[in-house]
């Protein structure tokens, strides 16, 4: 019979601090971060072919932001709410990787910046993304 | 010519097709720490039990100067033979003949065998060692691998399947074995994946290595593809004939009945179990507390080991077990669990075999990306597979049983036949901790000691509620029982329900939440 004790951790469940293991995957598991529909980041690796905005112009959900090439398929980009464009982060012809920050809005009404301001904390989990499994950057 | 001739001729021709792809590709596969196709078959199956099919099928490529060239038996080896005495039929693509590629007359003799286990009702094993669709052959080798797993399904639940992954096995390739029961893997051999690293390098800009996508150690793990982890294809074929002992040869059988045999003295059931719920130990140690020889089989070891599942031995029959492992993550039901116990509480239904379930969990794992993942819809395949199951099906509740997690543990309330519980079982919706904390909120938090009455009011929902005892009282706990006697109880159990016969109403099939 196995009588070596490992090292065991505090799971607290319901008000309960239960002595057991953490599995490797339960310590992976991502924080959740609510979306900030402000940051228009790339969901998928490629070339940015057209932008079809300028800074300080004002958007909406039928605006279509810039075009991007990915997949063999020119995806256009809207925007998901309405707002003013605080900044472009992407030139055209530019290559990006995925979760790259391409764009950022400004919402009306949410003062002279975006109320939802990019926090330093949900930038560097955007950057965690990239390596689900904790693999070395290429 | 003569008969003599003619065999002559007939052994020269066999002894052309057994090298093989010859000895270069050979000498490469084994550079590779692999065996070849034909040493696998001899490793694995008991000593001259195999009979060749298909020796001298010629592949069907016409095209791109293929029909010019050689592959003996078209890189597949397919036949009958013997495990412990226990007929089974399997196959084993050769890697040394075009890379094992699949083109049409290799799908056709992999089919042909599948048929004739079918037809026989024994266990088919496939061993899976090919670099993909024979792209010379183009849509017949797509045509083959959906004839595949047309008869994957259709044998599913008559028959055991086990695939045996010693080498790549990608893209399409991969749906056969997992259509399949039983998924063997061995480390730095197994390759699974439906894309490869180069694809997604392309599309997403991701860089891993095979290893890191699919290899053993990985579908063990994480995905949850494979069933068994082995050091050495030696191993990994130890561990099939193990499982061939445990399971029937077809879904109107029983497994094979042993000698019935004692436990190990050094498993003393009531030294195991910390009598404290938020105390870890090893569930396993519980479970060859009460198997025939301590012997327990564990299938997934490697993959969401908060549950436990596997084979034993009671009076020399085989048993599932399917257990909490307080251990990890204190034994909670998750996604990962909740899929793997629903898909073993499946196979033993299926395949007649009774289950035994011990409980100790507190519940489900909360969490966004839990909820996110679907833990709903995964947490309710388990539900659906008890509630489905006609086998014999016996619940011990060791320690903690709250809220829904005691309700998917082969409560009564899905109809176990028979539910025992530990004297220091406590069912509940959920821990004395939280309890209090949600019943007595206004006396907590009014008192002038708050941490004290917390205590207090903790202590009072223990003595009333943290036992079995509520729950007996209202018959959904059948008998409370020394834990010194559990496989006394277990064994008794088992001879009562040998004649349990379960009607179920004339469906197709249920639509198990997927």
């Amino acid at each position: 019979m196995d009588t070596k004790t490992p090292d065991f951790d505090i799971f607290s469940y319901e008000g309960t601090d239960y002595k057991t293991l953490l599995t490797k995957k339960f310590l992976a598991h991502k924080k959740y971060e609510p979306e900030d529909p402000s940051r228009i980041i790339a969901q998928i690796p490629g070339t940015i072919v057209k932008i079809m905005v300028k800074e300080g112009q004002s958007v909406n959900p039928a605006k279509c932001l810039f075009i991007i090439d990915a997949m063999k398929m020119r995806n256009k980009v809207h925007a998901s709410v309405t707002g003013i464009v605080r900044k472009i982060h992407i030139q055209e012809g530019q290559i990006v990787s995925k979760n790259d920050l391409l764009l950022e809005l400004e919402e009306p009404g949410s003062g002279k910046k975006s109320k939802k301001k990019p926090k330093p904390e949900s930038r560097k989990n955007t950057a965690t993304r990239k390596k689900p499994f904790g693999k070395k950057k290429k | 010519m003569s008969l003599k001739r003619k065999t002559r001729e007939l052994v020269e021709r066999r002894e052309q097709v057994l090298l093989g792809g010859g000895e270069t590709a050979v000498k490469k596969q084994q550079a590779m720490g692999k065996m070849t196709a034909r040493e696998r078959i001899i490793a694995l199956l008991d000593d001259d039990s195999f009979q060749e099919y298909d020796l001298f099928a010629q592949h069907e490529g016409r095209d791109f100067d293929m029909d010019k060239k050689e592959l003996p038996g078209d890189g597949v080896i397919t036949g009958t033979g013997k495990i412990y005495g226990s007929p089974v039929c399997i196959f084993a693509q050769d890697f040394t003949v075009a890379g094992g590629s699949l083109g049409l007359m290799h799908a056709r003799k992999i089919t042909k065998i599948m048929d004739h286990a079918l037809k026989l009702k024994v266990p088919l094993i496939g061993i899976n060692d090919s670099g993909g669709a024979r792209v010379q052959e183009g849509v017949n080798s797509l045509a083959g691998y959906g004839e595949i797993f047309y008869r994957n399904t259709l044998a599913s639940g008559v028959i055991p399947q086990i695939s045996v992954i010693l080498g790549p096995c990608a893209g399409g390739a991969v749906y056969s074995p997992a259509l399949t029961d039983f998924v063997f893997v061995v480390d730095k051999i197994s390759k699974m994946f439906i894309t490869g690293p180069e694809v997604i390098k392309t599309v997403l800009g991701e860089d891993i290595s095979m290893e890191d996508l699919g290899g053993a150690r990985i579908h063990s793990t994480i995905t949850g593809n494979a069933h068994f982890f082995a050091q050495s294809e030696a191993e990994c074929f130890e561990q099939i004939k193990s499982l061939i002992s445990y399971i029937p040869w077809n879904n109107s059988q029983r497994a094979k009945r042993l000698r019935p045999r004692n436990t190990k003295n050094i498993y003393k059931i009531d030294e195991i179990v910390p009598v404290d719920p938020k105390q870890p130990y090893d569930i396993r140690n519980v479970i060859r507390a009460v198997s025939d020889s301590s012997e327990f089989f564990e299938i997934q070891e490697l993959f969401a080991p908060n549950i436990v599942i596997g084979y034993g031995r009671m009076n020399g029959q085989t048993v599932g077990f399917i257990a909490n492992q307080p251990m990890y993550l204190a034994g909670v039901l998750d996604v990962d669990s909740s899929d793997k116990a629903a898909r073993f509480v499946r196979f033993c239904d299926a395949f007649n075999i009774p289950m035994i379930t011990l409980v100790d969990l507190p519940g489900y794992l909360p969490g966004v990306d839990q909820e996110y993942a679907g833990v709903i819809r995964h947490g309710a395949k388990l539900l659906y597979a008890y509630s489905e199951a006609t086998v014999p099906r016996i619940t011990v509740i060791l320690r903690k049983a709250y809220g829904g997690g005691y309700i998917a543990m082969n409560s009564r309330h899905l109809n176990a036949d028979i539910v025992f519980a530990w004297p220091s079982a406590e069912i509940a919706v959920m821990g004395p901790e939280g309890a209090a904390n949600i019943i007595f909120k206004k006396e907590i938090s009014t008192a002038e000691d708050p941490d004290k009455m917390r205590k207090l009011k903790i202590k009072e929902y223990k003595d009333k509620f943290a036992n079995p005892y509520v729950a007996a009282a209202k018959g959904y706990v059948d008998a409370v029982i020394e834990p010194s006697e559990t496989r006394k109880y277990l064994l008794y159990s088992l001879e009562v329900l040998e004649t349990k016969d379960v009607p179920r109403p004339q469906r197709k099939h249920g639509c198990i939440p997927m």
